[in-house]
């Protein structure tokens, strides 16, 4: 199949087969899903990207990526999903922390962050959320002074993921505690080694440790890891979320989801009779349907209009609330199909697709908590799509 | 720039003009305030000056081939429009005529389809009757909720034959011998009819397709109509969702405007999502039948189903977030509910939809 509801060039044709002889070769010691998504695999699966230059194909060619069209960004999504590819251990830190260093860092931050990016030498993390500063983001109380050439934090950041195995960390600190709130931060990249950090992974919901708090003691940073203006940050973090954007990789797990509910409504059935028989399941499932085959040609319409040099509709500022909520129902309703067997967990006799409907279900409760709120979607929708004025004055 | 991407930029923006057009013409000749009016008449209503204007722009004739005198246009096209013309909640036949068009070429006086039968999902081969007789065929059956039914001068509409069971498509003059129409009386005052065909005699010029492409023919012309109405009802549901929304950024309550509250603004964000998930229906159905894809059939069941099951609640919603302004028969919102509900009413019902849908997606790949 070739259909990625845009049409392809002749180069754009190239740069699949590319991709996909790239897989054929790759793919080969990842057969094992266990390998796909343990740390160690996910580490050598970036390893084998950055060596075949397919580490970052969106950046700029000078910072090592290879300027790839829209199409081509959608080609190579689209291949890496349907191969089932491992997820490189550094994607979020090439989605969005890279783009913001090319938007805003300094050319050594550029020279000396970026290559280690791609490398996957450095693993990075997210340090923004704080215990009373979450959706509120801007009345986060994490505070550096600067010391000669040093910053000096102290304070607390939370629900850090990847912090118990990462090496770096970009946060958000305090700085002018005078002024209005989103007037006083800056964006600074730390080194997770340096003294007077404490890492304190939690549990999760579904019990494996993922995130973690980060706790900041006097911990000195040297003042050129400032990314954009002292004080600026809140601009640059916003950069960073705008990156953080729907990509195509949740369109693809959608398209994954929907494929499993169908199989679990087919397979299941309620004292003989098929649960796909069931007049409301059938309901259920054409609703599910619709709302990813809407989201795959929304994000195929947004690839194009990149392609086009034209700004995406209003439709791609809904996608990842969308995305997300119709993610979410699908794990619930997974559950609802298995029956008895979906309560089973990883390790019982008996377990819907050997517990990973159950896990699918807990887990799935972050899609609408991370990356913002749906209601903080909904709030930011609300007023910057429609116009209508802020909730709280 | 690839020689593709060219096509598709040409695409798109041949859509974007044609929608532009179409609005401006709408927004120069109708009126919202005219649907009301024609509420308040004996008789059902619609807007035959703006249909004479729509058809000197070759509206009608849209989905013909150039080389036949059509506009040689896309069923992306068609949904531009029909989507405009819904935004407007204008009375034109412009979806049916279009379509009659596309089964039987460039049209003079106002041409509906007339497929649907009592009690019938529309889904099915019709039961009604062509026996054959001369070149041409004698005609039996009964045709129910045709759009435009009772304005009309002539039908596109559909039958069985007796000797070989196959569909036949053909053309009726309304006032033919043996054709009796029987005016509806819809929520929105549109000309609906029941249509009775009894032994009408059909001369062979007026047998459009016969014989196996004639299913073919019957099949594209419904997938083009529910697409078609998929559009109307989205350009319904977008119009009253805009006047909500922009009410909800000034009407004063509590000291805020409402739109400040999270109920009202939450509200409209969401059935803000179900229009854009119904417009991306839409265009993909629309990209699928031109492309005469093997997802086609599915596809305009996705888009059926959901602008018929999520798009009638935005006038709905919308009424909610006027308050009583909105239950008053001066304000416009009730012109879009009725639309909204007419409209659902024309497309497949959601049984038919779910089962095309379901097939396709349970079918091994
Ligand atoms: C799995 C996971 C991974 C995460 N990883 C990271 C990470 O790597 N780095 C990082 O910095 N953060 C991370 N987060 C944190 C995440 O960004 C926050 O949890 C999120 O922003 C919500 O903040 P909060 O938890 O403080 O909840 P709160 O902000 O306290 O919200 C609680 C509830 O109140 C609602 N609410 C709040 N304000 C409003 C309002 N104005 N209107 C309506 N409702 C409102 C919220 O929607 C929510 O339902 C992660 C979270 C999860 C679940």
């Amino acid at each position: 199949m070739d259909d990625y509801g845009v049409p392809l060039g002749e180069s754009e044709r190239a740069f699949r087969d590319e991709v996909r002889a790239f897989l054929d070769r790759a793919m080969v010691d990842f057969a094992d899903r266990r390998t796909r998504s343990s740390l160690d695999g996910m580490r050598e699966w970036q390893r084998r990207l950055h060596e075949a230059g397919l580490a970052t194909v969106g950046w700029p060619v000078e910072f090592g990526g290879r300027a790839a069209s829209a199409v081509e960004q959608l080609v190579f999504a689209t291949e890496m999903a349907r191969a089932g590819a491992p997820e490189p251990i550094n994607r979020s830190a090439i989605n969005q922390l890279g783009p913001t260093i090319i938007q805003w860092g300094t050319p050594e931050q550029q020279a000396y962050s970026l290559p280690r990016i791609l490398s996957g030498e450095d693993v990075w993390c997210q340090g923004f959320s704080e215990p009373d500063a979450g959706s509120d983001l801007a009345s986060l109380r994490t505070r550096a002074v600067v010391d000669g050439d040093d910053l000096v934090v102290n304070g607390q950041k939370i629900w850090t993921s990847k912090a118990h195995y990462a090496n770096r960390i970009y946060i958000l600190v305090r700085t002018d505690p005078d002024a209005p709130k989103h007037d006083g931060i800056t964006y600074l990249l730390v080194d997770l080694h340096s003294p007077g950090i404490d890492i304190r992974p939690i549990r999760q919901i579904a019990g494996s440790a993922e995130f973690s708090e980060v706790f900041f003691s006097d911990v000195r940073v040297p003042l050129a890891n400032v990314v954009g203006p002292m004080h600026q940050g809140w601009r640059v973090a916003n950069s960073t979320l705008g990156y953080e954007r729907v990509g195509q990789s949740r369109t693809h797990r959608i398209e994954r989801r929907l494929g499993m509910v169908v199989r679990l409504a087919a397979e299941t059935s309620v004292d003989g009779v098929p649960r796909i028989a069931d007049p409301r399941v059938r309901t259920r499932l054409v609703e599910f349907a619709a709302r990813v085959e809407a989201l795959r040609f929304i994000a195929s319409r947004a690839t194009a209009a990149g392609v086009l040099g034209r700004a995406p509709g209003p439709e791609a500022s809904l996608a990842k609330l969308l995305t997300s909520e119709v993610d979410q129902e699908m794990a619930t309703f997974g559950l609802d199909l298995a029956g008895r067997a979906g309560v089973l967990v990883t390790g019982s006799p008996g377990a819907a697709k050997g517990g990973a409907v159950a896990q699918g279900y807990l887990v799935m409760r972050a899609a609408t908590l991370g990356a913002g709120t749906s209601e903080i979607q909904r709030n930011v929708i609300g007023e910057k799509l429609l116009g209508l004025p802020r909730s709280d004055g | 720039m690839t020689e593709s991407l060219v096509d598709l930029a040409e695409s798109l923006a041949a859509v974007e003009a044609t929608r532009a057009t179409a609005a401006q013409v709408l927004r120069e000749q109708w009126a919202p305030a005219r649907l009301r009016a024609m509420l308040d008449e004996e008789t059902p209503g619609w807007a035959p000056d703006l249909w004479v204007r729509a058809v000197g722009l070759g509206w009608p004739d849209l989905l013909v081939a150039e080389a036949d005198g059509g506009g040689g246009g896309t069923t992306a096209q068609l949904a531009g429009i029909a989507e405009e013309v819904g935004r407007a909640a204008a009375s034109i036949p412009f979806v049916p005529a279009a379509v009659a068009a596309w089964c039987g070429g460039p049209s003079g006086p106002l041409r509906t389809v007339a497929f649907s039968e009592p009690g019938g999902s529309d889904d099915a081969l019709p039961s009604a009757r062509a026996r054959a007789a001369g070149g041409g065929v004698v005609l039996t059956g009964t045709k129910a909720f045709v759009p435009y039914g009772s304005a009309a001068q002539s039908f596109v509409t559909s039958a069985v034959r007796e000797d070989s069971g196959a569909p036949v498509l053909c053309t009726v003059d309304a006032d033919a011998d043996g054709v009796t129409v029987t005016a509806l009386r819809a929520l929105d005052a549109a000309p609906l009819a029941d249509v009775a065909f009894d032994e009408v005699r059909v001369d062979a010029a007026a047998v459009l397709v016969d014989g196996p492409e004639a299913r073919r023919i019957l099949d594209g012309a419904r997938a083009r109509l529910a697409v078609g109405w998929a559009a109307e009802l989205v350009g319904v549901a977008a119009a009253v969702h805009d006047a909500a929304t922009e009410y909800a950024r000034h009407r004063v309550a509590f000291g805020r405007p409402i739109g400040a509250f999270q109920a009202i603004k939450h509200r409209l964000v969401d059935l803000r999502g179900d229009i854009e998930v119904a417009r991306a229906l839409v265009g993909r159905a629309a990209q699928a039948i031109e492309r005469d894809a093997s997802d086609a059939d599915a596809m305009v069941a996705l888009a059926a189903f959901w602008a018929g099951e999520r798009l009638r609640a935005v006038p709905e919603g919308a009424i909610q977030v006027f308050g009583g302004i909105g239950y008053t028969w001066e304000h416009d919102a009730h012109l879009y509910l009725r639309r909204a509900a007419v409209l659902r009413a024309l497309l497949p019902p959601p049984e038919v939809t779910t089962e095309v849908a379901l097939a396709a997606l349970v079918a091994p790949r």
